[in-house]
């Protein structure tokens, strides 16, 4: 279990996180909502261990982080940031592999079956030996994503471990949204504890066992999707009127920007915007 | 252009039987010429029946080889030295001068040139032209490193900055003690810049030999680590990399080695830009096949082109820097056109 408790944060004297409590539990998904500049990309930097808090503690498995051996922690802790920042013509395959690096003596042939077995579930296994600089952006994601599987390889054996998701949806199709958010819940399943920043609240609402907001750098509401997600609250964050539609058969929680009644130029596609929100596949 | 075959079957192996080919290619040319069979003969006597002084033995042991084995040595250290470059800066155009290494060196030699008249028992020795060059690149990019060197932590970027800067400010000073040098000087100082393998001998091809072990085991040892490196810092330190450890590896072993070649023989540019990209078309990014590939290349190239610096205009000779450089030019602009047009 990875826990912050009391953690503050500051960059250039600007105060960017401050009293941040939360536990990461193994076997759930922690989703962290909030506005642009929220805080929350910092929060990865922090779990990453890319920055240090200036007070409080973060602890791994009641050891604190930054105690802990960088490649120990790097075999329980895996992070798939924002951008993926690619120069050199590595293939797909190789940068999938880098994720044994901090892996103990592992058998190539248990390699090549990790290694294998990530490629299929972020769908990229056909595009193998493809250079990396040549995918898309989303493509690129989901290959990062197989990299911190592989890397992960002995958490999930072990079922515990942490995966750290900064944004994953973002450049993504709606199927491969779809099996990223099926991917997260699987490695919920082997036991880890599974961390990720999302800006769509539909996705948050189904994926998390735990939900966030962070606003100005602080943590405003913690707990369900139920207990999180109220119209009203989302509403003065976003500062754009939410409403939570409940559709038979579906998920419960469903928030949806609602039509903008007073809007003074027409806009037809707002309109549909409850709709478009129905499109969207669910499980 | 890669072969997929290469990462399945490393490719680079085939490289050992070229430098051999070449090693053997660069003994035999030069202004006097001999047949590889007599050069084999050379080796089958020297083997069996111990030290020969005839003509071919003596040109062939105490001339050409070291000056052969210098070169290939130089070529591979040069290479390596622009693969750390490039891993550490993540960037295919580095080089090792890029952080004042060849302009510090210059200067130092230039500095040493020029003032050995002034100290005649100390600057005259003929060790302290290298050593000083040695000393002089070192001590430009410790310089650099730790200007850069920020909150417990190196920016690369402020480093490349500095190192623009760092050769600026060593190349107006190499002018100012042209100026201040007279014909000798000035033709010692011009020569040394351009870089020769003839300066070469037995021992100081044993020293570069037995020195450059450190590096190239050092670097195979760091070549995962190099591999994740070039994903970016903030994923190689979530991959349990250290990071501003590897940096400082990357710095001081291509010092190492670059700083040697330079204060034995010169500058001799662009080795160290164009024969990792060679490789990294040839057999893959991934510094498994790169680091070998890359030493292997540098050892081919260096005493190829030596071969024509030494037949070109025989008896006389060309400086091999000005080769490589003439060499290495038209391939950067082209690697640069490459670029732009790929970005």
């Amino acid at each position: 279990m990875m826990v912050l408790q009391n953690i503050q944060v500051s960059r250039s004297k600007r105060c960017i996180l401050s009293a941040i409590n939360l536990k990461l539990t193994p076997g759930e998904v922690t989703i962290v909502i909030g506005v642009n500049g929220a805080g929350k990309s910092s929060l990865v930097r922090l779990l990453s261990g890319e920055w240090q808090p200036d007070a409080g503690n973060i602890s791994w498995q009641g050891t604190p982080l930054s105690s802990a051996p960088p490649l120990d922690m790097a075999r329980s802790r895996a992070v798939v940031n924002q951008q993926a920042d690619l120069r050199f013509d590595f293939t797909v395959r190789e940068v999938v592999e880098m994720g044994r690096f901090p892996l103990r003596q592992t058998s190539p042939a248990q390699l090549e079956l990790s290694i294998d077995t990530a490629l299929e579930e972020v769908d990229l296994l056909r595009h193998a030996h493809k250079k990396c600089t040549r995918l898309s952006g989303g493509e690129q994601k989901r290959m990062l994503l197989a990299r911190a599987m592989v890397q992960l390889t002995e958490a999930r054996t072990a079922g515990e471990g942490v995966l750290i998701l900064d944004e994953p949806t973002a450049h993504l199709d709606l199927r491969h949204q779809e099996l990223l958010l099926q991917s997260m819940r699987n490695r919920a399943a082997e036991g880890l504890a599974v961390f990720a920043v999302l800006h769509d609240l539909n996705h948050a609402a189904r994926v998390a066992d735990q939900l966030v907001i962070v606003h100005h750098g602080c943590i405003l509401k913690s707990g369900t999707v139920d207990d999180v997600m109220d119209p009203e609250l989302l509403s003065g964050i976003y500062g754009i009127p939410l409403e939570r539609v409940d559709t038979p058969g579906h998920c419960p929680n469903w928030i949806s920007p609602a039509p903008q009644k007073k809007s003074s130029i027409p806009n037809p596609n707002l309109q549909n915007n409850h709709e478009k929100h129905l499109l969207i596949p669910t499980p | 252009m890669r072969l997929h075959f290469v990462s399945k079957y490393p490719g680079w192996w085939l490289l050992i039987p070229l430098l051999i080919c070449t090693l053997f290619l660069a003994l035999s040319v030069g202004a006097y010429p001999l047949h590889p069979a007599k050069v084999a003969d050379v080796f089958r006597r020297v083997l069996f029946q111990g030290s020969q002084t005839d003509i071919d033995a003596v040109v062939l042991l105490s001339i050409r080889l070291p000056r052969v084995l210098f070169g290939a040595l130089a070529g591979a250290g040069l290479a390596l030295g622009g693969v750390c470059m490039q891993t550490l800066f993540r960037n295919p155009l580095a080089d090792p001068g890029l952080m004042g290494l060849s302009s510090g060196a210059a200067l130092a030699a230039a500095a040493v040139t020029l003032f050995s008249s002034a100290a005649p028992t100390l600057l005259a020795h003929p060790l302290s032209m290298p050593l000083s060059a040695f000393i002089g690149g070192l001590a430009i990019t410790s310089l650099v490193y730790r200007i850069s060197h920020q909150s417990g932590k190196v920016r690369v970027d402020a480093m490349l900055l500095m190192g623009i800067a760092m050769n600026a400010l060593c190349g107006a000073l190499i002018g100012l003690l042209l100026v201040m040098a007279d014909d000798a000087q000035l033709r010692n100082i011009t020569f040394w810049s351009f870089g020769s393998l003839g300066r070469a001998d037995l021992k100081s091809t044993a020293l570069l030999g037995g020195i450059m072990l450190l590096p190239v085991w050092g670097i195979w040892r760091i070549r995962d680590a190099m591999n994740v490196l070039l994903i970016g810092e903030a994923d190689a330190a979530s991959m349990g990399v250290q990071v501003e450890k590897l940096k400082f590896c990357l710095v001081t072993l291509s010092c190492l080695m670059v700083g040697l070649v330079v204060a034995m023989a010169g500058l001799i540019g662009f080795v160290g830009l164009v024969i990792p990209h060679i490789a990294r078309i040839l057999f893959g990014v991934s510094h498994q096949s790169l680091v070998p590939s890359s030493v292997l290349l540098g050892a081919i190239f260096l005493p190829l082109v030596d071969i024509f610096c030494r037949t070109a205009v025989a008896p006389s000779e060309l400086p091999i820097g000005m080769m490589t450089a003439l060499l290495g030019t038209p391939f950067f602009i082209f690697l640069l056109l490459r670029t732009r047009s790929v970005a």
